[in-house]
């Protein structure tokens, strides 16, 4: 399963807001993946695939480049997360792996 | 009103015209001297609104004078007396007289009765059924009627009329001289004088026999002795079974009874007490209820109790409750109860029919085994008094209190708003508490006690209803909440419950920790909080409107420091028992560095945080500025502020989602820059919610 991580300073209010949307949207395009919230300083302990958080939050930490992470400005419009995921280099090659029905839902690569 | 008696005074006195003695009329009446002041006191009261004055003279006795008119006057109100008695009031007084006298005139009865022969024979035949009951006969014999039976059977019957007539709790209220007690018609039996004279003479009583008499017991004797006093002044003969008296001379406490009883009946009444009379008092003293603290343990009937105690605990296969209690309570009892039976005085038992329903079994078993014990002592103790012996063992039963939640309904006339949010506060500040349904204003006649122990209500109910119905605000302020205490008691103390919890948790993580390796410590640890505070995971469904009271939402303020803002955003959750100062605090510090991010649109800040010793429930508050202020370090200008305390990632979800949705209505957001009515937003947030489903 692929995992989205969204973070923020908590981990309760902003992030969790954040997953409410995004869980939303992946199911307008039908892609299953694992969204979970958490606050900064967890961050580190966990493996994602992509990250997401407000932009001050994702300037600050530091996953050793490997992961793709996404700063927001607008934590609540749908709008700038819709834009952001859809210029995402991560995201997108998995709506594409979905086009070709490569798109591997249960296990993680 | 005037008794037949005093009537006749009166009229004695009108015709007359003169003095009249004392003495006259105790001879004619069989009176007491008291009694006769007594009556003349009364009359003197009776005929003061005639203005007519009872003249007294030592020596001469007392007088009306009257002038014609005075004269016509009177003697119409007397010729309408006696006024005309129910058929209830006649039946009493026929068995009083019988009883009292044992043969009366029925010519006489009839006049006095103002009934006719018909009704008359009517009343007669029902006196005649209930006697039948008690073994006592009814002879009619040219123009009398004569009651006959045996001494003892007159005596029940007697008390019995007395009991129906003066319950015990009358009688107690007249022993403590209250007020209303005093009003009751007493003085149709008895003078008050006579009654207080009595309950002296048995002090007495009581401080010569060194005990002390159960109130119950106390109102028993009272009876006993005012009956007895009547029947002595009637000249009624007293018998009672030679040997039985005999054996009553022989007990220590004749004695003392005969002593106090003769001398001051005497005194009082100028009667004489035959001995057989003695004895009947002898066995009501013997077989009357005493108080606990002053009675001193026997022996015999202390080991009696324990014997009884340890049969039924083998029956019931297990011990009872402070046992040595039920011992010794049940010794106390016993004591005149055993002289209740041998002189068969055994009295009704109003609780029996209750007792046998919830503990039928239980008295069975003990009416077997008690009359076993006692049979070769030639006694039996009937049902009723073995249901009272039953109480003593039933309070030794192992009673687990379970703690049943109280119901309560609410009434809602709108079917939104009001009702949604006392239910909500009900359920914050009462868990103690279910609230069972919502009841619309013409749905409450069908409210019952099976399903609804309480009812609040905002609005007034002009209904007779089963339930109890208190009237509150919805937000229940802390008056309410002292109206409710009566029916489910206080309001929860988040603070303290909390610091039970933690406790609480603190100690079974202790325990694993011994026995495992934990983890996420702070993990398990916020888990078994939710699971102990009884919030596991199924509260996350809960909404906006239920974490955000009107209470806690401020319009239009005009605050021009942020700081300021976010500590007021606190300051209205600590008002909801969410946070303490503290939190406010805390949310100031974070917003100071550089990654927090409270801003999350335009115009609007989310100051937020939680799971920290300040935070003690979930709950947000809102604020909306007249004028936009600089948030922050942020730059970005905020006009709506919206403060969360959670304790834990999940349980606010929902409310979020409303959240998102309603900063994504621009419509929404629009009125809300313009509301000043907190309960009006609230109410527009929860048709929002509505929409959602």
């Amino acid at each position: 399963m692929k995992q989205i991580t969204i973070v923020c300073s908590s981990g309760l209010g902003t992030s969790l807001m954040v997953k409410i949307l995004l869980s939303k949207m992946l199911r307008e395009w039908g892609l299953q993946a694992n969204v979970s919230n958490t606050d900064q300083s967890s961050i580190k302990s966990e493996t994602p695939d992509l990250v997401i958080g407000a932009k001050q939050i994702i300037a600050s930490i530091d996953l050793g480049g490997t992961i793709e992470c996404i700063g927001l400005e607008n934590l609540v419009d749908p709008q700038h997360l819709r834009e952001k995921l859809q210029n995402s280099p991560t995201f997108l090659k998995w709506l594409n792996e979905l086009k070709e029905g490569k798109y591997e839902s249960n296990t993680t690569t | 009103m005037l008794t037949v008696r005093q009537q006749k005074m009166v009229h004695q006195l009108i015709e007359k015209g003169d003095y009249i003695r004392v003495e006259d009329f105790k001879e004619e009446f069989h009176i007491s001297d008291r009694t006769v002041r007594h009556d003349l006191l009364l009359l003197e009261g009776w005929l003061a609104p005639f203005h007519v004055q009872l003249e007294r003279n030592r020596k001469y006795g007392v007088r009306i004078v009257l002038s014609d008119q005075h004269n016509t006057n009177l003697s119409e109100i007397l010729q309408k007396q006696p006024e005309f008695k129910d058929h209830k009031e006649r039946v009493k007084v026929i068995k009083k007289l019988l009883l009292e006298d044992s043969i009366i005139n029925v010519v006489d009865l009839q006049e006095e009765m103002a009934v006719s022969k018909n009704t008359l024979s009517q009343d007669i035949q029902i006196v005649r059924d209930w006697l039948h009951v008690k073994q006592l006969d009814l002879v009619r014999k040219k123009g009398l009627i004569e009651l006959v039976g045996d001494e003892h059977g007159v005596r029940r019957a007697y008390l019995e009329l007395l009991r129906e007539e003066f319950s015990e709790q009358k009688i107690f209220q007249l022993l403590i001289r209250e007020e209303s007690a005093l009003l009751t018609p007493w003085e149709k039996w008895f003078p008050l004088e006579e009654i207080f004279e009595l309950c002296d003479v048995l002090q007495m009583l009581e401080k010569r026999l060194d005990i002390q008499f159960s109130d119950t017991g106390f109102s028993a004797l009272t009876l006993h002795l005012l009956m007895a006093v009547q029947r002595l002044k009637d000249g009624h003969l007293i018998k009672m079974d030679e040997q039985l008296l005999n054996e009553l001379k022989n007990l220590p406490e004749f004695a003392i009874i005969k002593d106090t009883i003769e001398s001051n009946l005497f005194d009082i009444f100028q009667i004489d007490t035959p001995e057989q009379e003695i004895g009947y008092i002898t066995q009501h003293v013997l077989g009357a209820q005493r108080n606990h603290e002053y009675v001193q343990e026997d022996a015999f009937y202390i080991k009696f109790s324990k014997n009884i105690v340890s049969k039924m605990e083998d029956w019931l296969h297990h011990p009872l409750v402070e046992r040595e209690k039920v011992i010794q309570g049940l010794a106390i009892h016993l004591k005149p109860a055993f002289y209740r039976a041998k002189y068969h005085l055994q009295s009704e038992n109003p609780l029996l029919n209750q007792l046998e329903m919830m503990y039928g079994p239980i008295i069975d078993r003990l009416e077997e085994e008690m009359n076993q014990l006692v049979s070769p002592m030639g006694i039996t103790f009937d049902r009723h008094e073995i249901s009272y012996i039953a109480l003593h063992i039933c309070s030794g039963l192992d009673q687990k209190v379970i703690p049943l939640k109280k119901r309560v309904a609410v009434v809602c006339s709108s079917g939104l708003g009001t009702s949604a949010l006392l239910e909500r506060k009900i359920t914050m500040l009462y868990p103690q508490v279910n609230i069972v349904r919502k009841y619309s204003y013409m749905e409450l006649n069908s409210i019952s006690t099976l399903e609804v122990d309480l009812l609040l209500s905002t609005i007034e109910i002009p209904l007779m209803l089963p339930v109890p119905v208190v009237y509150v605000s919805p937000l229940l302020p802390k008056e309410d909440q002292k109206k409710l205490i009566p029916y489910i008691g206080e309001p929860r103390n988040p603070l303290q419950e909390e610091g039970k919890l933690v406790q609480v948790v603190k100690d079974v993580l202790t325990i694993f920790q011994r026995h495992s390796t934990v983890q996420n410590e702070a993990r398990i640890r916020t888990d078994l909080l939710e699971y102990f505070q009884g919030q596991n995971g199924k509260q996350e469904k809960k909404r906006l409107t239920e974490f955000l009271s009107p209470e806690a939402i401020l319009l239009q303020e005009d605050i021009s420091d942020w700081k300021l803002s976010v500590l007021k955003g606190n300051e209205l959750l600590t008002k909801m028992n969410c946070t303490d100062s503290r939190f406010g605090e805390a949310l100031l510090e974070m917003a100071e560095q550089p990654t927090t991010h409270f801003v999350i649109a335009d115009g609007v800040a989310f100051p937020h945080g939680g799971s920290d010793r300040h935070v003690y429930q979930t709950g947000f508050s809102l604020i909306t500025l007249k004028n936009e202020i600089i948030f922050g370090g942020t730059k970005r200008k905020v006009w709506f502020i919206i403060t969360l305390a959670a304790v834990n990632q999940h349980q606010h979800t929902h409310a979020l989602a409303t959240l998102i949705d309603c900063l994504a209505d621009q419509e929404f957001m629009e009125y809300v820059r313009r509301a000043d009515n907190p309960d009006e937003v609230w109410h527009k947030l929860l048709e929002k919610e509505a929409m959602e489903g």
